[in-house]
């Protein structure tokens, strides 16, 4: 009886406390990759959600203890938009700034090792802006969301 | 009674129960991903919404094996952090040698250059000839003539460079399925 008092706000609590651990998880670990195996990364994030279930939860089926739960996720989410509105400085270091990977048609090596992308992620990207070589490209950059943004080289023309 | 909350909070599964825990989650996700991979790459690559429901019913199945009744704070978020890192070694292998590149994420493979179409690769690839027309169309091409090079991605998706002029490049769409960004 005690306990449904003190079950409620300990499992919106964990519900945070997991989902900021997941997200700083995911940061340190540097999950920001091309969208290369798509297929891998649903099944990575759906098989987490689902470990984590439990621990979040505590096992229970209540009606009481998922609205509590999913209302906190709910919350969180609404919570954190304002706090990055107000604060894009802790938006970036959260979801990471772009990165520059092209630049005047020389790639920057640097860089791809660094953001782990490799020449055939490069590549990709490329061919799917509609050119062919890196010297076509004026400008690529790894944008925060993981996808790679292609500019053109005004020179190209129809070559 | 603070301490008790507490202890409903901060639970945790003892030593040997959390190397299980995390053992467990290691085997379950590889066998997974195998097995998904021997399914085949591109046809997953691009993703239809069988494929979604089939992931989603996999990673349900998965649950109960993973933390295995474990439920705990600290049990779940080994369970999910011991993925995260699975997933990471597997990414810098895949980086490290490209035969297992290979083998897990496949190669681009050349479908038009120059305008000449590679019909038997398509057939090996289960490319139909609509789908590559749909997708020379989706870059404002008209006929595979004007192709200077089409190119089907690892990720399910053909990309088209087209001779002369610039790319009126559309929505980026895989060939079937969902994969929208």
């Amino acid at each position: 009886m005690n306990d449904t008092y003190l079950a409620l706000p300990a499992m919106a609590l964990r519900t945070v406390i997991v989902l900021s651990a997941l997200l700083v998880g995911i940061r340190l670990v540097g999950k920001r990759h091309v969208g290369e195996m798509a297929v891998d990364d649903i099944l990575l994030i759906l098989m987490m959600a689902n470990a984590v279930q439990n621990a979040m939860t505590s096992g229970s089926g209540r009606l009481l203890v998922a609205l509590a739960c999913a209302g906190s996720l709910i919350m969180a989410g609404w919570l954190a938009g304002h706090v990055f509105y107000r604060f894009p400085f802790l938006e970036r270091s959260v979801t990471g700034s772009p990165t520059v990977l092209v630049h005047g048609g020389i790639a920057i090596r640097g860089n791809l090792r660094r953001e782990h992308v490799s020449q055939e992620q490069l590549m990709l990207a490329i061919r799917k802006q509609g050119l062919v070589k890196v010297a076509d490209v004026e400008l690529a950059v790894l944008e925060a969301n993981g996808s790679i943004s292609v500019v053109p080289n005004e020179a190209k023309g129809g070559d | 009674m603070f301490a008790h909350w507490l202890q409903l909070i901060f639970s945790h599964p003892d030593l040997p129960a959390s190397l299980v825990i995390a053992a467990k989650s290691a085997v379950i996700y590889l066998f997974v991903l195998v097995g998904l991979r021997m399914l085949g790459t591109r046809e997953l690559g691009e993703m239809s919404a069988y494929d979604f429901v089939l992931i989603v019913v996999i990673a349900n199945a998965v649950q109960n094996a993973l933390v295995g009744g474990d439920n705990s704070l600290v049990g779940g978020l080994i369970s999910a952090f011991t993925l995260l890192l699975v997933n990471r070694v597997l990414q810098a292998v895949i980086e490290r040698f490209p035969a297992v590149r290979k083998g897990i994420v496949g190669e681009p493979v050349v479908l038009v250059t120059n305008g000449q179409p590679r019909w038997q690769r398509m057939q090996k690839e289960g490319i139909e000839r609509e789908e590559l027309e749909a997708a020379l169309r989706e870059h404002g091409v008209a006929s595979i003539d004007d192709v200077r090079l089409a190119v089907l991605e690892v990720d399910g998706e053909i990309s088209v460079v087209p001779k002369h002029g610039t790319v009126h490049r559309m929505r980026r769409r895989p060939v079937r399925g969902l994969r929208t960004q």
